[in-house]
This record gives C-alpha cells, sequence and structure tokens, in this order.
C-alpha cells in the first residue's frame, strides 16, 4: 500500500467515526405543536397493515393509530417502512412512534421505549402437510424462510443454534418473505400466526400448515427512549381504549380471532 | 379482505415508476455534471488537485450505494440535519453517480492519442478550443458505451431507495406483493416496466456512437 492509500483508509475510518448521541426534545409537546403524528408502520403485513382493494391503507394497526392520532386532536401521516426498519425510524427522530406489529421483547427495551401492550401476536413455524416438524429442532437439515428484525428472526435463530444443518434465510420484509414461500423457493416459513393465515388463504394451493406455534408475544408502541410524557399519554389512552371496548373491536374486526386484555398484562414483561 | 391483481395494481406501480425516473434523472444530471468536473480536474497536471479528485472517487466508489443512503438518512439527522427519504437517496446516487461517471471519463480523456493532445498544442489552440474541438468530440465516442451502460446501472440502482422508504416502483411493487400475494404476476410486470426505462438508453447510445465515430464511417 502506498502512502495515499492510508490517507484514503485513513479518511474512511474518520468519517465512520463522526457520530454524536441525538438531541432529546419533548415529543409530545412537538406533535402537538405540529398537528401531525407521525407513525412508522409497515404496510406488507396483512392483516394487521395492508393495501386495500383501492390500494389505501388498512389493517388492525393502521385503524389503531389513527384512532390514536383522532384522541390526540391531531392529524396523522403514516410512513411506510421495510419490516427492518422499523425501529432504525424511531432511534433517527423519523418519526414519533412505531405502531407497526412490534413485539415488547427485553432486547428491543435496550433501544426504544414501548408503551404497555395493546395487541398480540403469536409466531409460528409453517411447513408442508407431510412433514413431521413439531418442534425447532425437528428443523434440522432443512432451510428455512423468515423476516430479518423480527421475533420469529430472533427466536427461530437462538432455538436452533444448536440444531444441526439448519439454514435460515433472512429476507428484508414480510412481503419478500412471503413471496419466496409462495412461490416454492422454501418450504418452511417462521412467521406470524395472522400472516401465515392470510398467505394460506390468497394461495389455498400452497402446500403449507401451521406446524407449532413457538410463542405469544404482547404487541406495543415503540417511543424513543427517554420521552416519558408521551409514553404515559400513550399507556393511558391504551388502557382507556381497552377498557371501552374500541382496541379489541379493531382486533377481532382484522384477526378474527379474540382479544383479552386481561392476558395482555400477564403477558407484558418486567421494564 | 384480499384482491386479485388488477388494472389498479398497474395504476399505482406507474405512480411508483415516476419516482424512478425522477431519481434517475437527477442521477444523471447532477452526477453528470459533477462528474465532468471531476474528469477534467482528474486529467489535471496539478498534483493535489488529481489527488483531491482521486481521494472522493476512491471513498465513494469504496461503498456501497445503500450504506451511503443510509449515512445520509439516518447519520444526518443525528447531526441535527434534517433530510427526506427522497432528498438523501438523490444524494447518495449523485455522489455515486458522479464517482463512476468522472472515472469512466476521465479514462476516456485520457485515451485520446497523447499525439492528439500535442497536435493541439502546437497549434496554439486555447484550453477551451482544445478541449472542445479535439479531445472531446474523440473522447465522447470512447465514452458512449461505458456511459450508457452506466446509467442503466443508476435506472436499476434507484431500487434501493425503497429501503429508505422512496416510494418508488419497486416500493410499491412489495405493497401490492403484500396485499394480493402474486408475486409472480407483481414482479413480472416490475421488470417490464424497468425494461422500458432501461432499452430506450441502449438504442439511443448505438445511434450516439454511429453518429460519433466520424474517423470509421
Amino acid at each position: 500500500m502506498k502512502r495515499r492509500d492510508f490517507v484514503v483508509l485513513g479518511l474512511g475510518l474518520a468519517l465512520s467515526g463522526a457520530l454524536v448521541a441525538p438531541a432529546s426534545a419533548d415529543v409530545l409537546a412537538d406533535i402537538k405543536a405540529r398537528g401531525v403524528l407521525k407513525v412508522a408502520i409497515d404496510l406488507g403485513n396483512p392483516p394487521y397493515a395492508m393495501m386495500d382493494a383501492a390500494f389505501k391503507p388498512t389493517g388492525s394497526e393502521v385503524e389503531t393509530a389513527e384512532l390514536l392520532a383522532k384522541d390526540l386532536g391531531v392529524k396523522i401521516e403514516l410512513i411506510s417502512v421495510p419490516t427492518s426498519g422499523r425501529i432504525q425510524f424511531i432511534v433517527s427522530g423519523k418519526a414519533d412512534i412505531a405502531l407497526s406489529t412490534l413485539s415488547i421483547t427485553a432486547e428491543r427495551l435496550k433501544v426504544v421505549d414501548f408503551s404497555i401492550p395493546y395487541s398480540e401476536t403469536s409466531i409460528v413455524v409453517a411447513a408442508p402437510k407431510s412433514a413431521p416438524i413439531k418442534t425447532y429442532a425437528d428443523l434440522a437439515g432443512k432451510s428455512v424462510a423468515v423476516t430479518r428484525g423480527t421475533v420469529n428472526d430472533t427466536r427461530l435463530t437462538e432455538s436452533t443454534a444448536n440444531v444441526a444443518g439448519v439454514q435460515i434465510v433472512r429476507f428484508e420484509d414480510d412481503p419478500t418473505a412471503s413471496a419466496a414461500v409462495t412461490s416454492g423457493q422454501f418450504a418452511n416459513y417462521a412467521t406470524s400466526r395472522p400472516l401465515l393465515q392470510a398467505l394460506i388463504k390468497a394461495n389455498p394451493k400452497v402446500d403449507l400448515e401451521e406446524k407449532f406455534v413457538a410463542q405469544a408475544y404482547p404487541i406495543g408502541v415503540a417511543i424513543r427512549k427517554g420521552e416519558t410524557a408521551l409514553t404515559q399519554a400513550i399507556n393511558q389512552w391504551i388502557r382507556t381504549n381497552l377498557d371501552n371496548g374500541k382496541l379489541v373491536a379493531i382486533y377481532e374486526k382484522f384477526q378474527n380471532a379474540k382479544l383479552d386484555p386481561k392476558r395482555l398484562q400477564e403477558m407484558d414483561p418486567p421494564r | 379482505m384480499f384482491t386479485n391483481f388488477a388494472l389498479i395494481h398497474v395504476q399505482v406501480l406507474l405512480g411508483g415508476l415516476i419516482w424512478t425516473v425522477v431519481l434517475s434523472l437527477i442521477s444523471f444530471v447532477f452526477g453528470g455534471l459533477i462528474g465532468f468536473a471531476l474528469a477534467l480536474a482528474g486529467v489535471s497536471k496539478v498534483r493535489w488537485v488529481s489527488r483531491t479528485i482521486a481521494t472522493y472517487v476512491a471513498l465513494i466508489q469504496g461503498s456501497p450505494v445503500l450504506i451511503i443512503m443510509f449515512v445520509i438518512y439516518f447519520g444526518l439527522p443525528i447531526l441535527g440535519v434534517e433530510v427526506g427519504s427522497l432528498t438523501a437517496a438523490g444524494i447518495a446516487l449523485v455522489l455515486f453517480s458522479s464517482a463512476y461517471l468522472g472515472t469512466i471519463w476521465r479514462a476516456s480523456l485520457q485515451s485520446v492519442p497523447k499525439t492528439q493532445w500535442e497536435g493541439a498544442d502546437c497549434l496554439a489552440l486555447t484550453y477551451a478550443q482544445r478541449m472542445g474541438l479535439v479531445i472531446l468530440p474523440q473522447a465522447i465516442r470512447i465514452a458512449t458505451p461505458p456511459t450508457v451502460g452506466f446509467m442503466v446501472q443508476i435506472v436499476k440502482n434507484t431500487s434501493l431507495a425503497s429501503v429508505i422508504g422512496v416510494v418508488d416502483v419497486t416500493y410499491v411493487g412489495k405493497q401490492v406483493n403484500a396485499a394480493t400475494f402474486q408475486p409472480f404476476t407483481t414482479y413480472l410486470v416490475i421488470a417490464v416496466l424497468y425494461f422500458c426505462l432501461c432499452y430506450p438508453l441502449s438504442v439511443l447510445s448505438r445511434r450516439f456512437e454511429r453518429a460519433y465515430s466520424v474517423s470509421h464511417r
């Protein structure tokens, strides 16, 4: 390497080190002043959030976000993000909240704050009807499709760490992972139960069925760390709307399943 | 709740295609202007000028466009600078294309035989006359195929902007796919749309080459 090459290399390294911590402010006051709630949401995740026949956003997460904005007395701006980018949009301040089927986990709580749960999801593993798969261990020697940065990915990776020959293929977002499965590229799919049901309903010919439920997760609103006022306001809003049944009604309208607010409380991990 | 692939989906894909075209044009025009300046400065006899250019090119060519986009989109707000997704994608693609076009064009200038440069000097032509009348016309012919090849690359690389939320044709495609669960139809339509953008560029390139290859007629 010539001396000039070292200079270039040094410049590159210096640039990569030039990062500082973001300044914090009262986001709740910002939202009120701006009159707009900016929500990061992945619109490729039916039946939580997707496009309807007229290509307008719909789904339980969309209606929840709309209700929240209405009750805060502000307009809503949906910022459509890829599945793996939901947390990044919060951390970098591109959005005020992420309301996008985010399971509350200990790992995520290190990076962002979460509201109390308002909904839930079950993560499942699906495979062809004839495949004898009952646990993660039965995936030995198989390849599995999953979406990067989801609890499906985390759980699958942890649980198959000691299983021989599991090939995990991670896709950037749910639509791409689903496309890989419906097109027959992958026989095994680690995903959420509602998404799997939607996928099977839309593609009855695909040889795929739910094999086992890995875990149920509580879903919360992700908020940047330290925004106590906003977190408390949203927590209060969730309590009110679970009690008056509005959030339960939204969930049941899209998920075709019951939502038990008491169970949600029990699922909420310690903070 | 789920819909079949229908006319509305072609319409929204065409809506996304507009942003693909806008991003491509931004990259061509501004990347081209900066790239041209870089090429001229790159053949400069002044050492520090050509070295600065070489460093810039090495930095940009040494990092993936996607990462440059991430740095601008997620990095600048941390430093207190607000950038929208379209702006961030535009800046990243302009940086990217300027570095590559700069290199392609510098190499084209340098591959014009030295005797041509010396001949122009002997005729006492000014810098502008030498470049405009002697060197550039010959360099353009050499530069056309790699330039068009790279422009086609840019059109396709704009799809990376979908990751930071630019609603281009690829981004809309993912949403269409999620709404219809019909990946084959969706991606086939997208492929056709990209082809319709790129093919005319290749045709134009061949015309251009013929028009400039005076000595080969």
